[in-house]
């Protein structure tokens, strides 16, 4: 199968890298972090580095705004052999597997041209408010299920406050839209 | 029966649903029980001599408005929560099941605020309507004038029950008026809140 490639902001985006390099990046996540942050930016990086070398994602990108407090992550999945699913219902499915909630997730439909597919927003239990009556959930996650060449591409952005994922969500919307699949290419190249 | 047991009583049997409020919001019960810390915070900020009088308009208010929940089946009333009358944001969100009449439908209710009220579709699946709503009164000879607006989503599984909210914006009072951004931002946050409703799965 050929390689899923995207041209990250650099601006935004800091790609994960994979175990042989982990401990000089997570050195330099410290030592460049504001004091204030440091605690902040160690979690997020090691909880970064752990989705990156536990699993067979394609990457793993993490936003880190210390000023903002804004700590985001995009775990994003090629799968081979897999093809992207062909309606809303099809997209809301593998989202719900992947970010379990009691409220079902709700399908927004994207065309950035060569890459389609479904945004599913999803409120998070964990930490909701209230009672069984009226939930008040305080935090969201997001899934896209995208198509890019017939290839399905699933990206899943960490659970954030409702606004914060707003703005990280056009971030990441951003990066799909640069979706590509090459022969013989280096993933995040 | 207690009011609160009938709150609950008109409530049973209804599905739960999630709301994201903005950051500084809150819900409150319909016996506004959950009020009762802050008004006491407020009232003692006041000068000594007009507590009891203020005190005493405020325990009013509250029998007035826990009648009209239990008379209008409110589930929830939501509203920022500031606590600083310089914070204080003049916009709130009542939620409550609306029953159609004896042998009709909720389709049926829906029809009828298109018809009758201009009701339109807010979401892109057309499954919240949503009219126009705005109020004037007269309160102690000044002219208050609020902002809102109506809103009907189906519930699941009751196919003669809605959940309607009704936002209130205070636009103005008198020669007072609120900002039209500031009441078009106001409009636009109720709109989300509603829009982000999600029924729990059975």
């Amino acid at each position: 199968m050929g390689e899923l490639i995207f041209r990250p902001d650099p601006a935004v985006w800091q790609v994960v890298p994979p175990a042989a390099e982990a401990a000089d990046w997570y050195e330099r996540q410290i030592a460049q972090a504001p004091a204030a942050a440091r605690d902040a930016v160690a979690a997020a990086s090691a909880l970064a580095l752990r989705a990156r070398v536990d699993t067979e994602l394609s990457a793993v990108l993490l936003l880190i705004d210390p000023d903002a407090e804004l700590y985001a992550m995009l775990a994003i999945a090629a799968l081979d052999g897999v093809p992207a699913p062909d309606s809303a219902e099809g997209a809301v499915g593998i989202a719900e597997a992947l970010v379990r909630s009691p409220w079902p997730a709700e399908p927004l439909a994207f065309d950035f041209g060569a890459v389609t597919g479904w945004r599913m927003t999803l409120l998070d239990e964990a930490g909701a408010e209230g009672d069984a009556q009226v939930a008040l959930p305080q935090t969201v996650s997001t899934v896209y299920v995208a198509d890019a060449r017939r290839r399905c591409v699933v990206v899943t952005l960490s659970s954030l406050l409702p606004l914060a994922a707003a703005v990280v969500q056009t971030h990441a919307e951003r990066l799909i839209a640069s979706f590509d699949i090459a022969e013989g290419a280096t993933p995040g190249a | 029966m207690s009011l609160r047991a009938e709150l609950v009583e008109s409530g049973r049997g209804m599905p739960g649903f999630a709301v994201l409020l903005p950051d500084g919001w809150e819900a409150t019960d319909a016996d506004f029980g959950s009020l009762r810390p802050r008004l006491d915070a407020v009232v003692a900020q006041l000068p000594a001599a007009n507590r009891a009088v203020v005190r005493e308009r405020v325990e009013a208010m509250l029998a007035a408005a826990r009648a009209e929940a239990a008379r209008a089946d409110v589930i929830r009333a939501f509203a920022p929560a500031a606590l600083d009358p310089q914070d204080y944001v003049p916009v709130n969100l009542v939620a409550s099941w609306l029953r159609a009449p004896a042998g009709g439908s909720l389709q049926d209710l829906g029809a009828g605020l298109i018809a009758n009220r201009g009701a339109l579709p807010l979401d892109p699946g057309g499954t919240i309507l949503r009219w126009s709503a705005d109020q004037e009164a007269t309160v102690e000879g000044g002219q208050v004038q609020v902002a809102g607006s109506g809103y009907l989503l189906p519930v699941p599984g009751h196919p003669t029950v809605g959940l309607m909210f009704r936002s209130q914006i205070l636009r103005g009072v008198d020669d007072a008026v609120l900002a039209a951004d500031g009441e078009k931002n106001l409009s636009l946050l109720c709109d989300a809140i509603v829009a982000s409703v999600r029924w729990r799965r059975g």
